[in-house]
């Protein structure tokens, strides 16, 4: 039972913690990034688990954690008011070529971090952007003037 | 494509085993709070003529974690040689760590450890902290029976069962 519920007071730590760092954080690790958070993977192992080295226990730690991710996911299914809660909402970048610097400042992204992202979106200009939009898993998404939109994920135009 | 699920003619088989798997998940869980996968103290007593044993300590426990037990006598009328016995099977495949109050003597022999503290007065309470750590290969029942004895006459008992879970 202990196991237990520290492996949930430790997964609604991490969820608000997760949240309150931001959806920039997820979506594009710096090394640094990476590095947080496995030492952070770390010191929750030892908080959940304690001395424990049974595999009873580590069946009760992963499940309590798998549970509670599968009972968020399906409260945000249910409940569509929650989602916003629980995953954030897309917050809007660039609007009609325009950078919004509110939304930057909120997010901690830099106007260059978006360029970057422009051109591996095959953009090349800011006028060509109708809405640059930072999705809740972290990545920017493009829509161009034309209306079509890019996940972001294309590689790498040459100039 | 023709591998890919139907839009609008999914299978149910997928949303049945999401739930037989939220289930198979959250058994252990429910399991765990009925005490029986560890975490929780248990408790055992002897109301015996000359002395009252009272034994707590968990009876489900998992390897690697450290365990406490605490033994109290409370003596009803007074013993020359108080003497705490544990049957050895109890500490198998268990480091013990610490033993407060330190006895007088202790001993082992025939498979059973002793720990001898001394005379107590009528209506005096001795109290016994011991601790220990579940070492990783312990897996299964240690069985036996923690013992007061006033030099070798017993005076109570309590069977004790401590199951390891791997």
């Amino acid at each position: 039972m202990d196991i237990v519920l520290r492996a949930a007071i430790m997964f609604s730590f991490l969820f608000v913690l997760l949240r309150m760092m931001g959806k920039r954080e997820l979506g594009d690790m710096a090394p640094f990034d990476m590095i947080l958070m496995v030492v952070m993977g770390d010191l929750v192992q030892q908080a959940v688990t304690h001395t424990d080295t049974s595999l009873t226990g580590a069946i009760l730690a992963v499940g309590t954690f798998a549970l509670l991710a599968m009972g968020i996911s399906w409260i945000t299914f249910h409940f569509p008011a929650m989602q916003r809660l629980a995953e954030g909402k897309p917050t809007i970048l660039v609007s009609n070529g325009v950078i919004e610097k509110r939304s930057l400042l909120r997010d901690r992204i830099t106007e260059e971090e978006i360029l970057a992202e422009m051109r591996l979106a095959g953009i090349g200009q800011l006028g060509d952007v109708k809405y640059a939009i930072l999705e809740t898993n972290g990545k920017i998404s493009f829509i161009s003037e034309s209306g079509r939109k890019d996940p972001g994920n294309s590689p790498v135009v040459a100039p | 494509m023709e591998q890919l699920c139907p839009i609008g003619n999914a299978p149910t088989s997928g949303l049945v085993a999401t739930r037989i798997f939220a289930w198979l998940l959250g058994l252990p869980i429910l399991l765990a709070f009925t005490g029986v996968l560890g975490g929780q103290i248990h408790q055992g007593e002897d109301q015996g003529a000359a002395a009252t044993l009272a034994v707590n300590g968990p009876s489900y426990t998992r390897s690697g974690v450290i365990v406490e037990f605490e033994i109290h006598v409370t003596a009803r009328r007074a013993l020359s040689n108080a003497a705490v016995e544990f049957s050895g099977d109890l500490w198998k495949s268990v480091t013990i760590n610490t033993i407060f109050p330190s006895p007088e003597s202790e001993k082992f022999e025939n498979g059973t450890m002793r720990l001898e503290f001394g005379a107590l007065r009528r209506g005096e309470v001795a109290q016994l902290k011991m601790s220990g750590q579940i070492n990783p290969e312990a897996k299964g029942a240690n069985a036996g029976a923690v013992v007061l004895r006033d030099e070798d006459a017993q005076i109570a008992a309590v069977p004790w069962q401590m199951w390891i879970w791997p």
